[in-house]
């Protein structure tokens, strides 16, 4: 699938780290728009800071269109761009409504994404696990009620593959997967984002990358 | 996509204060729809809890579904009454005015809860003030570089009614300070709140 030559080029500035970049890169690469994938470290970000809109990363530069930030922002305008958002108003809706359910849970997660060890992380899944299970079987029963295929509109959206980043880059990371136990639908849905070509090769080239936390 | 048949408006459902559903409730109004504002007592709360999809409030009866989740209500309504500009640029602009009034939004909340504790409250101010007083300061650079008049696309969106929303939330917490020298926020609050239909 090529890209209308008039898109605009597109810089992605972030950490090299998933966390709350990377379904941003998903889109992009799903979408088979090439971009230019920027990972800073923390000093480069701390020279970078005063001048970002609102002191914070990720943001994208749009070629002719200056710099964009919030990380939901970019990725919902990036999604209407790439027909990733649903075809109605009403499955746009529902793809940002299972995001922000999703969010609620990745808030729960960053604590434990960033403490440092093994140990250190099991101990704190251990405490988390139960609500972390009752929140996803709460979407798992969202996304039955919608046909169980995809979390919105019945087609391919942003949210399916935020839910893909959470499972397969957070959750994984974190010792956690078991917080999708009784999710088999979640779990298929994942399972089937992470098939797609385009996600399927860039999870593989990525192995070695999104070490700095 | 809207419907003018009186048996299908729509319901909002919230507890009987501004809080998270605020902003809808402003984008109704602005567009003059027809809904119902129906607000629960704390009392009912427990019963209806367990009934939700996400076990939260607010949610939006449409077309015989419940959408939940504020900032997605408030969004689908924004781009059912026009009020999210007139391009996706607009609307990232717009989207992105209010995940940064979100984040200091969701700070003042422990400040207005706590308003019968004065030592609570005072605390929470400082707290909120710390995320409230650069994030306006950025708010009012964003507001100059789109031209001073909105904050997206040029029109009134949902991002400036969002805005006037904080802005209300903030003074009444005590929390002016944050505005000091962000002329331009000003300026706009005082348009939006003379809006009609706001008024």
């Amino acid at each position: 699938l090529t890209m209308p030559a008039k898109f605009p080029k597109v810089t992605v500035k972030y950490f090299d780290t998933t966390a709350r970049g990377e379904t941003i890169r998903l889109i992009l690469v799903h979408a088979g728009q090439d971009f230019k994938d920027e990972r800073l470290t923390f000093a480069e970000f701390g020279a970078l800071k005063p001048s970002l809109p609102f002191n914070q990363f990720p943001v994208i530069e749009i070629e002719g269109e200056g710099t964009l930030a919030q990380h939901m922002t970019i990725c919902r305008y990036l999604a209407n761009r790439h027909n990733l958002t649903g075809h109605t108003l009403k499955a746009k809706a529902e793809a940002d409504e299972s995001v922000d359910a999703l969010n609620d849970i990745v808030e729960k997660i960053i604590p434990i994404f960033l403490t440092p060890g093994d140990d250190a992380k099991r101990e704190l899944v251990d405490k988390a696990l139960p609500d972390l299970q009752a929140r996803f079987k709460t979407l798992e029963k969202r996304l039955e009620s919608r046909g169980g295929q995809f979390l919105a509109g019945n087609t391919l959206t942003w949210a399916d593959l935020h839910l893909h980043h959470i499972v397969h880059n957070m959750l994984a990371k974190c010792l956690a997967t078991e917080a999708l136990a009784s999710c088999p639908l979640l779990t298929n849905l994942n399972e089937r984002v992470a098939s797609l070509p385009n996600i399927k090769k860039w999870n593989a080239d990525n192995l070695n990358r999104n070490k700095q936390f | 996509m809207s419907s003018s048949k009186k048996s299908e408006m729509m319901t909002l459902l919230y507890f009987n204060l501004p809080g998270r559903a605020e902003i809808s409730r402003l984008i109704l109004a602005y567009a003059g729809a027809d809904f119902e504002d129906k607000r629960i007592e704390f009392s009912e709360w427990p019963k209806l809890k367990p009934t939700l999809p996400y076990n939260q409030l607010p949610t939006l009866d449409v077309d015989g579904q419940k959408l939940c989740q504020s900032m997605t209500v408030a969004r689908f309504l924004a781009n059912k009454y026009n009020l999210t500009g007139h391009s996706a640029a607009s609307k990232a602009q717009a989207d992105e005015v209010c995940d940064a009034l979100k984040d200091m939004q969701e700070k003042l909340f422990p400040v207005a809860l706590n308003r019968n504790n004065p030592a609570v409250m005072k605390e929470n101010l400082a707290e909120a003030l710390k995320v409230c007083t650069p994030g306006f300061a950025n708010l009012e650079k964003r507001l100059e570089s789109r031209g001073g008049q909105f904050m997206a696309g040029n029109t009134l969106t949902w991002a400036d009614l969002f805005l006037h929303n904080v802005v209300r939330m903030l003074t009444m917490c005590g929390g002016e300070s944050a505005l000091a020298g962000c002329y331009k926020i000003k300026n706009l609050n005082s348009r939006v709140a003379a809006l009609p239909n706001i008024k």
